[in-house]
């Protein structure tokens, strides 16, 4: 008995779905058919990109700058800081700050990338804390 | 002689025995050293995670929520169970289980089911812990074993944030969690040490058994109408409001101001008032017992505005660690004092699990204020003014205390 009705009932709701996808499937190859195909980003192979989410930073003279927890980008688009965690113990004490995104150098070093702050751990501890809800003061190297 | 009363006098003469006793100790170790990953470190870890923000302050706040509503049921719960081992056994499976979801799954669905999980297992694992110690040894020997379960609670907090930390510093954050679920396994044996027919299920509720419904709300009744409860409630509030927020700012100003030395100072801050609470405990816990509950309260709380205004006025990395030192002096007088007053008032209730419930919720609601407040003032005005409305927040505890709460210790002890 269930079986004979599925049998009806596939048929049925192909049908149900061909008529409902016909108009867009339509549109669609139109709109294709207006740019070129081309496989997307073809330049940009996987080993190249990397995430910054919580990714460890480094200072100039090799001290533990804390870790990337997040990116501040302007209306334009274009990030412009990172926000790095530090300090602390077990997770208590820690500051953020924000950090100009052009003081940050990305190097590789054969498999993975370190990123460098270009300060010392005395000038990152000094900075501001980083306050979501106000303008992020941004540290630049030539300070 | 009352009903209740009669009971514990035929209770009395049965001593717990050894292998009980040293059970407790290593389980009272052991939970404080399965509850060190779940605090700060937890967003640690997710950052690690690529967790966002945002994601994970969302899991903070559902977690900090679920234990103000917990608490209460919690409490109840532990109240009614029968055997108050395998609440606690419960509870404890529960951490572990939350720990090894943290650690393999960090996904946000699983961490929240993990924290929820979390949540709810220390709601029931901190009442039961109390209500075992009273099972074991009976009102009238309370106070010195509540003193050495907090020396043996505050060398596992100690030492688990001293292990724990660096495991996380120098092998990873996901270690930190799997140590926690490996942990839950001693926990457990010194749990299954605990002769079951050594824990009185009767008096670790604080006296009755519950018999009809009628005469459960009448105590139930009696409970929340003593103000004594509703007072100790309000102190501790207070003090939490004072104090949680206190020690994430005193790490934060130590990583601003010592360069080279900052992250062992910041585990100094952590690690030296659970020193503190370890050589004084037991000696808290006798002194409760001559002296009466009231004196070494006000001595737990006057400590806590004392290192409020002393932190407000110092700068110096050193001098706050020393400073520290004063927060092992409520440590300790709260860790035993509070357990024991309220085994004082919930005495013949039946109720003194929800009673902890209760008071659970007050330290629950105190801390979040606290962590909020703090954060404001010390945005706007720097931290040596938050400090100081902290410290003023631990002076109101103070001064309420003073001028309400009656001594509770029993006269014929």
């Amino acid at each position: 008995m269930s079986t004979s009705r599925r049998v009806y009932l596939a048929p049925t709701l192909a049908i149900f779905l061909l008529c409902q996808i016909a108009p867009s499937a339509a549109q669609l190859s139109g709109e294709l058919a207006a740019q070129p195909a081309e496989p997307l980003n073809p330049t940009l192979r996987r080993n190249q990109l990397e995430s910054v989410l919580g990714k460890e930073v480094r200072t100039l003279v090799e001290e533990d700058g804390g870790r990337i927890i997040d990116l501040l980008a302007d209306r334009s688009g274009q990030v412009r800081a990172a926000v790095i965690e530090f300090g602390g113990f077990l997770g208590i004490g820690t500051r953020k700050i924000a950090v100009d995104w052009s003081a940050l150098r990305f190097e590789g070093d054969g498999k993975q990338t370190v990123v460098i702050v270009d300060m010392t751990r005395d000038q990152l501890r000094v900075a501001p804390e980083y306050k979501p809800n106000e303008p992020a003061v941004v540290r630049r190297l030539s300070e | 002689m009352r009903d209740w009363e009669a009971k514990e006098a035929a209770h009395a003469s049965k001593a717990p025995s050894r292998a009980s006793l040293r059970g407790l100790d290593w389980f009272t170790f052991f939970v404080a050293d399965i509850q060190t990953g779940f605090g700060p470190f937890l967003s640690v870890y997710l950052t690690t995670q690529k967790w966002t923000q945002v994601d994970i302050g969302l899991v903070l706040a559902v977690g900090s929520f679920a234990s103000l509503l917990g608490q209460v049921p919690g409490g109840w719960l532990v109240d009614w169970a029968r055997s108050k081992q395998r609440a606690a056994a419960l509870a404890v499976i529960g951490i572990g289980v939350s720990a090894l979801l943290i650690a393999l799954a960090p996904t946000f669905v699983t961490i929240v089911a993990a924290k929820l999980l979390h949540v709810g297992a220390s709601s029931v694992l901190g009442p039961a812990i109390a209500a075992i110690t009273l099972g074991l040894v009976g009102h009238a020997a309370v106070g010195p074993r509540l003193g050495r379960n907090a020396r043996f609670a505050a060398i596992g907090n100690g030492l688990a944030a001293g292990v724990m930390g660096a495991c996380g510093y120098f092998v990873s954050a996901q270690a930190v969690f799997f140590a926690t679920a490996v942990l839950a396994v001693p926990t457990l044996l010194a749990l299954w040490r605990i002769r079951e027919s050594d824990v009185d299920p009767v008096r670790a509720d604080g006296g009755i058994s519950p018999c009809s419904a009628s005469q459960q709300t009448a105590t139930l009744g009696r409970l929340l109408r003593n103000p004594a409860l509703l007072i100790l409630a309000a102190c501790v509030l207070l003090f939490h409001l004072a104090n949680a927020a206190m020690l994430p700012l005193v790490g934060s100003d130590v990583t601003m101001r010592s360069s080279r030395w900052a992250t062992a100072l910041v585990a100094a801050c952590i690690i030296t008032p659970q020193l503190v609470v370890a050589a004084i405990s037991p000696t808290v816990g006798q002194l409760a017992q001559s002296w009466g509950r009231r004196p070494l309260l006000l001595i737990g709380f006057g400590a806590l505005p004392l290192r409020g205004a002393l932190l407000a006025w110092t700068n110096d990395p050193y001098m706050i660690v020393a400073v520290q030192t004063i927060d092992g002096v409520s440590g300790a007088v709260l860790g035993v004092l509070v357990p024991l007053t309220l085994a004082d008032i919930s005495r013949g209730t039946g109720r003194f699990n929800l009673a902890q419930g209760i008071i659970g919720s007050a330290t629950g609601i105190g801390a979040t204020l606290s962590t909020i407040g703090a954060g404001y003032l010390a945005d706007l005005f720097g931290s040596a003014t938050a400090f100081a409305g902290l410290a003023a927040s631990g002076l109101f505890a103070f001064v309420l205390l003073l001028a309400m709460m009656p001594e509770t210790k029993p006269a014929a002890e």
